[in-house]
């Protein structure tokens, strides 16, 4: 039986997750803990887990951690994961500073633990199916890319510039960025960013578009913007558009919908796609299990981050940054 | 009635033809090509006469002049045509330089001639829809856009003219204009331009911009995001496409040619396979810009695109070149 403790449940992904985790063979939730005690009963009830008022004492009974609190509190419950020697399963973005990030990968290597990220997207079999196409070659050589990260205004946390650190940039930028530095096997090198809150009447910008160059050479945009209105039928999407000298490729990684017309709930787009979140948490069983190397880990997670603080400091400064 | 003469017989020049005598059987039509066997295919399709274009200056009858020649050429013609007391319609983009749109425009306005730039997009139904729809503020306020304008290489061009930065201005300036002007219409100026392009490799592409992507800020604050490619490969069954997202304060409206498709056809006749994919319409938005351009002749109003907003179109185009080629961003202010 392996066991898993939730550390702070502000991220909705975290229901996902534990809805995966109890879906799949031997495995117990140890219990949640999250500083906000009406969230943390609440998530409970909904789930049928347990909460604890210890996270010391809830990690000490695991074998494995996932950290699913706000951005800027990953820090803290990673260093009581990594003390415990308890590999750790930890949300996007890994943190909102760089130092931060920096601090989390040490201390999980000094105290020889595992540090998986949760970048589900690059589970999705269209971003492997898409690095088999550019390995293979069909696209010549890879010129320009274009991606979109778009999705609804969060709200909550999110919006608070402190604890989600920032807005749709830091919400958004770090998705692409992940799968297309394992795409071309590249670093993400200078940025532009333009961004603003130009929608909501919110504490953080909530659209943004970003001009990266990549260590293999080519430009890439990113629009990261919360733009998706209430009223549209889906959450937002992952896209890219890979530009090569033989041909092109467009990949639209939440594309595969069901219409769904209800006269009582409205329209809404349904995915029947492979479930990433679960994909992303047998990964993490494996690292658990058989102390396989994470298939997206902690220096992933601080690359990507890297070039959101980047993409900040463009806009203060109003032009092109080194990464 | 008129009596129009078409510089140039290729794509464009038979779309203007076909348009000339939609609009009216009666129109006299006059075609003007170097290559006799291209002047001579236009003449028998739509009973245009072939001319030099000398003969058409010097012919009083001849009262509007529709430019559908390379970019390069557009300022002598346009100019040799308005000092001669044409009319002149002149297919996008107006020229490659500013100084090249200018003296057209300072030509039409001291010949006191109509002057209009085909910026047609304007007439496209889907995007005159667009406008419609943000007046209505269905959606709030647009705040921001993303357009997409591509397919694969023009290579239609005589001589290969698209593939030479010097006479096409690239992507940017042929292409993309198109979404430029569009936005410079819905959202007003153009503030700061980054913008990057790369050439493909391929020795017939020599020398060009083939795919090209900017951010624009606007003077209102708006953002863009445009993109433009030649970057399709050639002998593929969809060769051109469009997409649109608008995003405002209570909602967005989005297009794509991929999703919204009224007629497909996979057919293989002999061994033969043909792939279509259409919207089939019998509104024809060249027709409508045409029409619109002789209404203002005999109704003697002002043109729906005039020389200055071709030149504000332009310079959106040569600010993205600029920053594709300085690696930075670049205010429009810089473009003069």
């Amino acid at each position: 039986m392996t066991k898993i403790a939730i550390l702070g449940i502000a991220h909705m992904h975290g229901y996902s997750y534990v809805r995966a985790l109890k879906r799949m063979n031997d495995i117990e939730i140890a219990g949640l803990y999250d500083e906000d005690r009406s969230r943390m009963n609440k998530a409970c009830k909904h789930l049928g887990i347990k909460p604890c008022e210890k996270p010391e004492e809830l990690v000490a009974r695991s074998d494995g951690v996932i950290v699913t609190s706000e951005n800027s509190t990953h820090r803290e419950f990673v260093e009581i994961a990594a003390g415990a020697g308890k590999h750790i399963l930890c949300e996007k973005p890994i943190a909102t500073t760089v130092e931060d990030a920096e601090a989390m990968i040490e201390i999980c290597r000094e105290n020889n633990v595992k540090l998986q990220m949760a970048f589900p997207v690059r589970y999705s079999a269209s971003v492997r199916k898409a690095r088999e196409i550019i390995s293979g070659g069909l696209l010549g050589e890879v010129v320009s890319l274009v991606g979109t990260n778009h999705g609804r205004m969060p709200g909550g946390w999110f919006i608070d510039p402190v604890l989600g650190g920032g807005g749709a940039v830091m919400d958004h930028t770090v998705h692409v960025v992940d799968i297309v530095r394992w795409l071309l096997n590249c670093e993400f090198t200078q940025v532009y960013a333009t961004y603003g809150t130009m929608i909501h009447d919110i504490p953080v910008e909530d659209c943004g578009l970003e001009m990266f160059k990549l260590s293999t050479g080519q430009y890439m945009t990113l629009d990261c913007s919360w733009s998706r209105p209430k009223a549209h039928p889906y959450w937002g999407d992952v896209t890219l558009h890979i530009v090569g000298t033989e041909g092109t490729l467009f990949l639209d990684v939440f594309n595969s919908k069901i219409e769904v017309y209800s006269n009582e709930k409205g329209g809404r787009w349904d995915n029947y796609g492979d479930n990433l979140d679960s994909l992303m948490i047998e990964e993490f069983l494996k690292v658990l299990r058989e102390g396989k190397e994470p298939f997206t880990d902690g220096n992933d997670g601080l690359q990507s981050l890297k070039a959101v603080t980047a993409a900040y400091k463009s806009f203060r400064e109003g032009k092109v940054v080194e990464i | 009635m008129h009596s129009i003469a078409i510089l140039g017989a290729g794509m464009m020049g038979n779309v203007h033809a076909r348009a000339y005598r939609a609009i009216d059987q009666r129109n006299s039509l006059w075609i003007v090509d170097p290559i006799e066997s291209r002047a001579k295919a236009i003449s028998e399709k739509y009973g245009a006469t072939v001319a030099s274009f000398e003969e058409v200056l010097e012919n009083s009858s001849v009262d509007i002049v529709g430019i559908c020649t390379p970019t390069f050429t557009h300022r002598e013609l346009a100019v040799r045509a308005l000092k001669a007391g044409k009319h002149v319609f002149c297919e996008k983009p107006v020229a490659l330089t500013l100084e090249d749109a200018r003296a057209m425009d300072r030509a039409a306005k001291k010949s006191g001639r109509k002057f209009m730039v085909g910026h047609v997009v304007r007439f496209f139904p889907q995007y005159i829809r667009v406008k419609e729809l943000a007046a209505a503020g269905d959606v709030g306020e647009i705040v921001m856009a993303r357009l997409y304008r591509g397919g694969s290489f023009p290579s239609h061009g005589i001589d290969n003219w698209f593939a030479d930065i010097t006479k096409s201005g690239g992507v940017f300036v042929d292409l993309s204009i198109h979404d430029f002007d569009f936005l410079r219409k819905l959202l007003g100026p153009v503030k700061t331009v980054e913008a990057r392009s790369v050439t493909l490799s391929s020795e017939r592409k020599k020398n060009s911009f083939d795919h090209g992507m900017a951010i624009l800020r606007f003077e209102s604050g708006a953002l863009a995001h445009i993109e433009g490619s030649w970057a399709e490969p050639a002998g593929m069954p969809v060769n051109f496409g469009t997409f649109y997202e608008f995003v405002g304060t209570k909602g967005m409206i989005t297009n794509s040619y991929e999703r919204e498709t009224m007629l497909r056809l996979q057919t293989s006749i002999d061994g033969k396979p043909r792939y279509l994919q259409e919207n089939p319409a019998y509104f024809d938005p060249y027709t409508e810009e045409l029409k619109s351009f002789i209404l203002s002749v005999e109704k003697d109003r002002e043109v729906p695109v005039n020389g200055q907003e071709a030149i504000e179109s332009l310079r959106v185009a040569l600010a993205a070149n600029m920053s594709a080629k300085l690696h930075r961003s670049v205010e429009l202010s810089e473009v003069f």
